[in-house]
């Protein structure tokens, strides 16, 4: 039976990529605008149901840390965590959203700064405010919610209750068996799916921004041979770490890139305007606390609608769509954690960070944009990868910088490509933890071939609004799998007799 | 046990489905019937009402038992506990009259109320073929010319009933409910013990769970078996208001049995609990244990 399950769904996943990308070569415009549209009704009809949903995600974890299924332990109640607090936040947040802050944390702030909705006047006082305030918001508790919500199911009913780290084992309580049948197969199709574009585009996409910035650096020109190099090298160095599994190559990486981001922050913030950093970072959480329920829950239907449906909600669903990726991830590394402790872990820190981050980054550009007039804000309207390079330039030691911030972004790329490599491989492998080495193999060439063949004949971004259409069917899987994570938890207290019950023991022993 | 009972009347009740109780509660061994009306009016309508009362003794003491009236002014529901209470009744007995979702919203129903406010035991009869009448002239017998429209529809009814679903929770209830089961049959012949149950969280839970219930099962039935020809056990899986009503009726059973839960939860509160849930959506009477 596992022997067809797994087959079933390494098969249909390699047919789906062949299915996708055949069009992606031969017909990229095509792929776009049947993507384009796809994603855009999407938007426009269900973008209110992300909204909803994120804010309903924070609600029940919140709701789960707080109440007595907070001691329930992610594995045996007996079980003490498999990594160091330093190992699993670095691996959190490098699995998380730390590529995407590299390049966000200056062209963000600046992008609503230059562009705000249209109630407020660009590059005003109101429209910095607001930039920053929106930044800490799209990059702040939500995200991580709907990374924790998918992270604590399948760490739930894969360690406690002794099933299979997939997607569709969460399940159970509402379908039972008809999870190994094909509502199973399909929920851990679309997983996949989610999980391989987002990655194949992040990487694509990716490529050619660190080709950029090679580019400028050492001044040559950014060619598609080049990019290729670059995807070569890049490849073959993730699957050096995929190899070597999690506990040595992932967490080594993510380790090192913890450091190097923090040495970024901390000259950053010593060598630029500390103060009006630390002025902003007070000012901001006070406007993000305020408007914590409002931002949430706003849709904008009478003015700024279109500004929340091409941020906040192309956010949401980005989100959404990468949980299958980051929720596997998250939830191998967080064995031996009591629900509160995930939660308060994965929603403090993590967040923490990032607020710092975008005070620091969004806050420097600030300062250089309105003291000495930069034009990052420009720039970064044209080409949003920019921006941390031009913030360099106002900065002393701008190649040194520069360079560990592609050092940061290859790193944060490889440890990006080799857990998903790991967890798409875990997929189609029935949830083995230990994957067979030829289908990690068979992944990575996958994913990187599937980027060098769509960068070449375009496409790329057409796949990418793919993956993230797929976040509306995982929206209504994840309301689901809080209604089944919330019956495996009262089940356990109401039949066997809660955490330390002698039916819980019993049972899972 | 079930010796005597309140048996609340509008006295607008039929006078074939006040029989149809009488000798329903006639196979529980009740002995004593103690009818109520609760009504706001004056005197010479109360002493109307009252003498109305009387003429439905006759219907109980017709079936063996003895019967005493009573009248009384308030809230209904709130009327019927009292005097529950009061007179220390084994148990209140409603003859019920199935109201639309709609309809028991927005204009209440005194026998919804009464589930919700009483804690006493309770049963919900509910006569199992539908008896249609034009208009019920109380005292007249159906028959002669004008009697061909007030005749049953359907095969005549018999009021002893022939299978029992007790819906057990494998829990608390058990101990409420099973010294009823055990001493009285009801007169019934089948017994089928019904175990709704939610799935666990994993197979091998689900397995052992599965295992224990059954178990459980098992030992319920045999302490029921000297007292029924036939007893059966079923465990099926889902929400408990559904799967109850749809196996009673799978079943054709013509009483269900419950325990009223003690420690009601949370949503119970909101949603009103399983025992006050299943008259509405089941075919048969429905005897909860308090």
């Amino acid at each position: 039976m596992d022997k067809l399950r797994n087959n079933i769904v390494y098969v249909l996943s390699l047919l789906m990529v062949l299915v996708l990308t055949v069009p992606g070569v031969f017909r990229p415009d095509a792929l776009f605008d049947m993507a384009t549209y796809i994603h855009g009704q999407v938007l426009e009809r269900f973008g209110w149901a992300y909204l909803v949903a994120a804010f309903l995600f924070v609600v029940f974890n919140l709701y789960l840390a707080l109440s007595k299924y907070g001691k329930i332990k992610l594995g045996k109640q007996h079980e003490k965590p498999q990594f160091s607090y330093f190992g699993w936040f670095s691996m959190l947040f490098a699995a998380g959203m730390g590529i995407g802050l590299i390049f966000w944390g200056v062209a963000e702030p600046m992008s609503h700064f230059v562009n705000p909705p249209e109630h407020i006047e660009a590059k005003s006082g109101e429209a910095a405010r607001f930039a920053m305030q929106y930044s800490f918001f799209h990059w702040g508790i939500q995200p991580w919610a709907v990374y924790i919500l998918m992270s604590l199911c399948i760490a739930y009913f894969s360690f406690r209750r002794g099933m299979r780290p997939l997607i569709s084992s969460c399940f159970y309580p509402l379908i039972g068996d008809r999870i190994y049948g094909p509502i199973g197969y399909l929920v851990d199709i679309l997983g996949v799916f989610a999980t391989l574009f987002g990655i194949v585009t992040s990487l694509g996409l990716g490529a050619m921004q660190i080709t950029s910035g090679l580019g400028e650096v050492f001044s040559f020109h950014a060619g598609y041979t080049a990019m290729l190099i670059v995807i070569a090298v890049v490849t073959v160095l993730f699957m050096i770490s995929t190899v070597s599994g999690v506990d040595k190559g992932i967490q080594i990486l993510s380790k090192t890139n913890i450091v190097l981001a923090i040495t970024l922050l901390a000259f950053l913030l010593v060598v630029g305007p500390t103060v009006f950093i630390l002025n902003i970072f007070t000012n901001t959480i006070a406007d993000f606390t305020s408007g914590f329920l409002s931002m949430s829950l706003s849709t904008n239907p009478f003015v700024g609608y279109e500004w929340t449906e091409s941020w906040t909600l192309f956010y949401w669903a980005w989100w959404i769509a990468w949980s299958p990726f980051v929720g596997l991830f998250v939830a191998s590394i967080s064995r031996g954690r009591t629900i509160s402790e995930f939660v308060a872990g994965a929603l403090i820190v993590p967040v923490l960070l990032t607020f710092i981050w975008f005070s620091t980054f969004g806050g420097s550009a600030f300062h250089v944009e309105l003291t000495q007039e930069s034009g990052i804000a420009g720039a970064i309207a044209d080409d949003v990868s920019v921006g941390l390079f031009l913030l360099y330039e106002h900065f002393p030691l701008t190649s040194v910088l520069s360079l560990i911030t592609i050092l940061l972004l290859s790193v944060f790329f490889i440890t990006s490509a080799d857990s998903a490599t790991f967890v798409i491989s875990m997929m189609t492998s029935g949830g083995q933890f230990y994957p067979p080495l030829w289908k990690k193999v068979t992944w990575g060439l996958v994913i990187s071939g599937t980027a060098a063949v769509l960068l070449y004949a375009g496409g790329l971004e057409a796949l990418q609004k793919m993956a993230i259409t797929a976040a509306l069917p995982l929206t209504v899987m994840m309301l689901l799998m809080c209604v089944c994570l919330y019956r495996g938890l009262r089940y356990e207290f109401t039949v066997e007799g809660g955490p330390e019950g002698e039916k819980a023991r019993g049972y899972m022993e | 046990m079930l010796k005597s009972t309140l048996i609340p009347l509008s006295l607008k009740e039929p006078e074939e489905k006040l029989m149809d109780l009488a000798g329903f509660i006639s196979q529980f061994g009740t002995e004593k019937v103690r009818l109520l009306h609760v009504f706001s009016g004056g005197e010479d309508e109360k002493n109307r009402r009252e003498f109305e009362l009387k003429e439905r003794e006759a219907v109980f003491r017709n079936c063996g038992m003895s019967a005493e009236t009573e009248i009384r002014s308030g809230t209904i529901a709130s009327e019927i506990c009292k005097t529950a209470a009061e007179r220390e009744v084994d148990y209140i007995a409603i003859l019920w009259k199935k109201k639309n979702m709609i309809r028991r919203t927005i204009l209440t129903s005194p026998d919804t109320d009464l589930l919700r406010l009483c804690s006493y035991s309770t049963l919900i009869f509910k006569p199992r073929k539908e008896v249609r009448f034009v208009k019920w002239e109380w005292g007249k017998r159906a028959g002669g010319k004008e009697g061909k429209d007030r005749h049953r529809k359907g095969p005549n009814h018999t009021s002893r009933p022939a299978r029992i679903v007790y819906a057990t929770d494998c829990g608390r209830a058990d101990k409420k409910v099973m010294p009823y089961l055990k001493s009285l049959s009801f007169g019934a012949k089948e017994l089928y013990l019904l175990h709704v149950r939610e799935r666990a969280p994993d197979p091998e839970s689900d397995r052992k769970r599965q295992e224990e219930l059954s178990n459980k099962l098992d030992t319920l039935a045999e302490q029921c078996l000297t007292n029924y020809d036939h007893v059966e056990n079923t465990m099926l899986t889902g929400a408990v208001r559904r799967r109850i009503p749809a196996e009673t009726r799978k079943r054709d059973a013509d009483l269900l049995v419950i325990g009223r839960n003690d420690k009601p939860k949370p949503m119970d509160k909101l949603l009103g609990s399983t025992a006050e849930s299943l008259p509405h959506q089941t075919h048969c009477s429905v005897l909860i244990i308090a």
